[in-house]
């Protein structure tokens, strides 16, 4: 009987993201990839808390009785796993200048999120305003924007964010930059096709009549409604970046040492990684481990924000 | 088709003149002194205006670009200013490496990815298909250089005295020669010829050139060399490849046709295979085609940890050291073999379905 009554209720409305957060919840491997990036920020925002050392100190600046005679590159020491207790406990060990790799590699979490949001944030708002601009005036104005796009597309991406971090000197910043840059296109034409897609409905049509100001009819009106397919590709974007980034590092155009970021850690490390692979190995788990949950969230998002695919 | 041609084709103009531009103008935006960087910090002022002059670098901006622009379409690179040698002839010589890279790291990516996507959706939402997708994942989450350090740790120093070792860097051991194609075919060709160059190329090429004429041993210690950058350089794409491939098979097999093939009573194997596959693979290759840039990205990485010197390296170390014909004339090689590959994509695309031509 109760099913009854509830069912001659007016079902109760429900918005598209309500919708796509229901489905996004129920996806095992967006699931997955939450889990794994909340514990990335998790370990971002309480890095001092978690590390057990000075990811910047070496162990041999620090008193004798408390280094207790550690060598380079020494390989991970945990008590609990069976390491006596007579040496020093090093979770993943110690690198080439003797310091706590298990707390470079926790700080290395900030670096890896704030290069991801920041580069993709600025590639998102210029080329947003780009693939805008262009998708709504159309003719020459869309044509040069887009032409520019392509030729930004025709250099593989990498090698373009190398260049540019040449010219710009190398460094965090200027990585974090050329990165963005290399990505502008991307959003820009995502931007355009929703921009010209929604241009021509009927609303847009509604607006124009009440004499709208073009640049209100596209901030105001368009842009909010061209959001979700930004919002699919920026989070893929983040995973690209930051590998794209990881690789600026590690060719040592990026964060510079001792920086504790995960590709400056690995690049630094490279030609220890026949006699000590662990100094290769747990950076490189981490990056692999950030850029495949944002991997999953995207595709989660992608599958939940859909309104072609039935559920 | 031909009128979708002509448009493709004059769509690419604008973007070659600005491939040329943009080559041009990052040249000259390289910070630092072309001459000391090449000369040594000790040249005079004198021996640098000198310099300047020989090398053109001491007329106007757009002068310069008329100049280049001139050389350019009478084929000529330029001279390395680091090696003293014509560009040309040092794009035959490190092409050769990254090209042989590429196509073998592509082929790994195809023969393993459609595979797997085609198992994938073939035991659709089972515990095969989420543990092949996860896998995918993964693979495309890898940083390549982390990937191939470890695939030289395992294979190098893991498995060093097992038939599986395989060496971790090099084109080839160290001992091992293999003669130009010009000595072994006893060709005489004049040096600075495009003949010369063209047969240089595939000469430099290891595993073809051992292939043609017929150095097995030789052949195999160049396969042997390639597997493990291939392998690190061919995941990305593998798993691109495996995804593209289950989503295109699960979108078609869900068509009328697909439920026609069934209704007859064929097996369901044949079905996925002969009626399925086929139309599915349409995306596919559109997705192989653009891995072209990743490829050539992912070069300067594999080839900095295996030890080749191809043109990911090369370029480089040319930026590094402001090398800047070399700088110039390969982004702009890399740049429009690019474009060229988009362009073919593009049209065996239209080629293939009528719909794209009349958009």
């Amino acid at each position: 009987m109760r099913r009854n009554i509830r069912s001659s209720r007016p079902r109760k409305s429900s918005s598209l993201w309500q919708d796509a957060m229901r489905y996004l919840f129920r996806q095992r491997s967006a699931i997955l990839g939450m889990i794994i990036l909340g514990i990335m920020v998790l370990m971002a925002t309480f890095a001092p808390f978690i590390a057990t050392h000075d990811p910047r100190l070496s162990m041999l600046d620090v008193p004798e009785e408390v280094a207790m005679g550690v060598q380079r590159r020494m390989p991970p020491c945990i008590h609990l796993l069976g390491c006596p207790r007579d040496q020093p406990q090093h979770i993943l060990g110690l690198d080439s200048n003797v310091r706590d790799l298990f707390s470079r590699v926790i700080y290395g979490s900030r670096y890896s999120l704030y290069i991801g949001f920041a580069s993709v944030g600025f590639a998102i708002v210029i080329g947003s305003l780009l693939g805008a601009v262009g998708g709504y005036a159309g003719g020459w104005v869309d044509n040069v924007i887009m032409r520019i796009m392509d030729v930004l597309l025709a250099f593989p991406a990498l090698l373009l964010a190398i260049a540019i971090v040449t010219v710009l000197g190398p460094g965090l910043v200027n990585a974090l930059l050329a990165i963005g840059i290399v990505s502008i296109p991307a959003y820009a034409r995502v931007m355009r096709a929703s921009v010209i897609s929604i241009k021509e409905r009927d609303f847009v049509t509604a607006d124009r009549a009440l004499g709208f100001s073009p640049s209100r009819i596209l901030f105001r009106r368009i842009l909010p409604n061209a959001m979700t397919p930004m919002i699919v590709q920026g989070t893929l974007g983040i995973a690209t970046a930051i590998l794209d980034a990881a690789a600026l590092s590690f060719l040592g155009l990026g964060a510079q040492p001792p920086t504790p970021e995960w590709g400056t850690m690995l690049g630094a490390e490279r030609n220890q990684v026949f006699t000590s692979p662990h100094l290769v190995f747990f950076p490189g788990l981490m990056i692999m481990l950030v850029v495949l949950s944002f991997n999953l969230l995207g595709d989660g998002l992608r599958d939940a924000l859909d309104p072609r695919l039935n559920r | 088709m031909t009128s979708y041609i002509l448009r493709r084709l004059l769509l690419t103009l604008p973007v070659l003149l600005g491939i040329l531009f943009a080559t041009f103008a990052l040249a000259r935006l390289l910070p630092g002194d072309p001459c000391r960087a090449v000369l040594g910090e000790h040249a005079t002022d004198q021996i640098c205006d000198a310099f300047m002059a020989r090398h053109g670098l001491d007329k106007p901006i757009p002068t310069q670009f008329i100049i280049y622009l001139g050389e350019i379409a009478r084929g000529d690179l330029g001279t390395s200013l680091r090696f003293q040698r014509p560009v040309t002839r040092l794009l035959a010589e490190r092409l050769s490496v990254t090209v042989e890279l590429s196509l073998s790291a592509l082929t790994f990516a195809v023969i393993v990815g459609i595979p797997l996507g085609l198992i994938s959706a073939y035991w659709r939402n089972s515990p095969i298909d989420v543990g092949t997708m996860l896998l995918a994942n993964v693979g495309v989450s890898m940083p390549v250089f982390w990937l191939g350090l470890m695939l030289a740790y395992l294979f190098a120093v893991l498995l060093r005295d097992t038939p599986l070792w395989l060496p971790p860097s090099g084109g080839m051991s160290s001992g091992i020669y293999l003669p130009p194609l010009q000595e072994a075919w006893n060709l005489s060709l004049s040096r600075d010829t495009f003949a010369y160059d063209l047969v240089a190329f595939f000469s430099n090429i290891n595993t073809f050139n051992a292939l043609v004429t017929g150095h097995w041993a030789e052949l195999w210690d160049a396969i042997k060399h390639l597997i493990l950058p291939s392998v690190a350089l061919g995941t990305i794409p593998m798993s691109i490849i495996a995804r593209m491939t289950r989503s295109s098979l699960l979108e078609v097999l869900g068509l009328d046709y697909i439920r026609v093939a069934r209704a007859k009573g064929l097996h369901e194997l044949g079905v996925v295979l002969k009626h399925g596959l086929r139309n599915a693979l349409l995306p596919v290759v559109t997705i192989i085609g653009l891995q072209l840039g990743y490829l050539l990205g992912g070069a300067v990485l594999t080839e900095t940890i295996f030890g080749l010197t191809g043109v990911g390296k090369t370029l480089y170390d040319a930026i590094t050291s402001r090398d800047y014909v070399v700088v110039q004339a390969f982004t702009l090689v890399i740049a429009i073999g690019f474009v060229v590959v988009n362009l073919i994509v593009d049209l065996s695309y239209a080629f293939l379905d009528p719909r794209v031509r009349l958009e």
